[in-house]
């Protein structure tokens, strides 16, 4: 049976989907075979950003009502054969799944993938609650900032309070800019650390390239220079139990911005 | 952090605190799963008066945003509370951890009910029918603190010295006049 794990946050705009295709196609990168569930029903995105849009013809909520067999509704990466998205459906609403079926449908997906990645809404409600029902484990994202922390936090909560066989929650910190970090302008993970009370799964740098790759339709791990997309795969073999240290981002930004000031390009 | 359990050494170390705050521990409620105290806060009414038990609520987990603890008697919890999250007792309300969210301690009116804290950050203090949150800038302490009222405000006091004493800034009704 494969690992069933959900990305969620609460908060919106603060990277899940980025994460989700990501860590998907790093984890299909390193030989497992993964499959992504946008379970975002209503306001699909995943397909967009791993550029599969147009090869949807079932989605997620076909399978669940009986329209389609799940095997028709797998879609197949064009990069990565390991890798398959099941797509949500964007002219129905949350509330047109239940848990049940979702539960039913991600148990299915684990007989056949190593890894089922589900890439939660946004929010608490119906929509949330689906996507959590069938996860064994939970990577919760977060931006260095407080209204993050804050949802974060009650996502945690919210994870916990659930029956069943759940792991602790992991906590990715997205959107890092090692910059403000230093110099007190963004949260310390340290201190995010200590609030949320949860095992950190990841540290992800801001990186131009997830705009560029994200509009692409192409995962930043496929980019050799992202160091998002670097970060990305370390998670990625970090979930595979691999033991691999956290990237000092401060560290490699100093050096750099040293060397830039060395041949006079500095701005700092 | 996370989930914990009330260890001989740290029923000693609640003990020693409550001792100091003047409490003395009768009995210990451990429950397994916390979360089952929590319940849906209800719309502005205040809790009902019940009569006070006399068992203090242990809760050995982190109190997250959104979890709410209510209690008819102490509550004590080896833990934090985040932002976000509330512990509304009628008696006192420890916290062997970071208290940052709101916690109001004498809730059916006990003026002599205290809140003490590791780390006392909250978002806002309540005992009885006061009103109280940290002056704006004010640095935070290390050490753990203690908050009650004196005359009509509530103060907080370092647990072990008394003299570093501080006003709270009052809020709502006092505010207004």
């Amino acid at each position: 049976m494969g690992q069933v794990i959900v990305v969620t946050s609460g908060k919106g705009g603060v990277g899940k989907t980025t994460t989700t295709a990501n860590l998907g196609t790093a984890l299909a990168q390193l030989g497992n075979r993964v499959v992504l569930v946008d379970a975002d029903i209503g306001l699909r995105n995943l397909d967009v950003v791993m550029g599969l849009e147009n090869r949807i013809v079932y989605d997620l909520v076909d399978v669940v009502e009986g329209n389609a067999r799940l095997k028709q509704a797998l879609i197949k990466d064009k990069r990565n054969e390991n890798l398959y998205l099941l797509a949500a459906a964007q002219t129905r609403e949350k509330k047109d799944v239940t848990a049940e079926q979702m539960k039913n449908l991600t148990e299915q997906l684990a007989r056949e993938f190593d890894f089922v990645l589900l890439d939660c809404p946004a929010g608490i409600e119906d929509g949330f609650k689906n996507a959590i029902a069938g996860a064994q484990k939970a990577i919760i994202v977060a931006n260095p900032e407080v209204s993050s922390v804050r949802d974060a936090d009650r996502v945690i909560g919210l994870w916990d309070a659930q029956d069943g066989d759940r792991s602790p929650a992991m906590l990715i910190v997205n959107r890092v800019r090692p910059r403000m970090v230093a110099r007190g302008d963004m949260l310390e993970i340290d201190d995010m650390l200590e609030m949320l009370a949860v095992d950190l799964l990841g540290v992800v740098p801001e990186d131009d390239h997830i705009i560029v790759s994200t509009n692409r339709g192409e995962p930043a791990v496929y980019s050799r220079d992202s160091k998002a997309g670097k970060a990305f795969q370390n998670i990625a073999r970090r979930l595979m139990g691999e033991a691999v240290p956290i990237m000092d981002l401060e560290a490699e930004e100093s050096l750099w911005s040293r060397f830039k000031r060395i041949v006079g390009l500095g701005r700092s | 952090m996370g989930n914990r359990r009330l260890s001989a050494e740290d029923r000693e170390a609640l003990e020693q605190t409550l001792q100091r705050a003047g409490m003395v521990l009768l009995s210990v409620k451990e429950e397994g799963d916390p979360v089952a105290e929590v319940q849906a806060p209800e719309a502005g009414a205040p809790p009902a008066p019940q009569p006070p038990s006399e068992t203090a609520l242990v809760v050995t987990k982190t109190v997250r945003s959104g979890q709410e603890i209510r209690h008819n008697g102490d509550v004590i919890i080896l833990g934090d509370v985040n932002p976000g999250a509330v512990v509304v007792a009628a008696g006192h309300i420890v916290v062997m951890g970071a208290l940052r969210g709101v916690a109001h301690a004498g809730c059916t009116g006990n003026r002599t009910a205290i809140v003490a804290a590791t780390k006392l950050r909250p978002t806002q203090l309540r005992i009885a029918e006061v009103i109280g949150r940290a002056p704006d800038g004010d640095a935070p302490q290390s050490y753990p603190e203690v908050a009650r009222i004196r005359g009509d405000l509530i103060v907080v006091e370092a647990s072990a010295d008394k003299r570093q004493a501080s006003a709270l800034e009052a809020v709502g009704a006092k505010e207004d006049r």
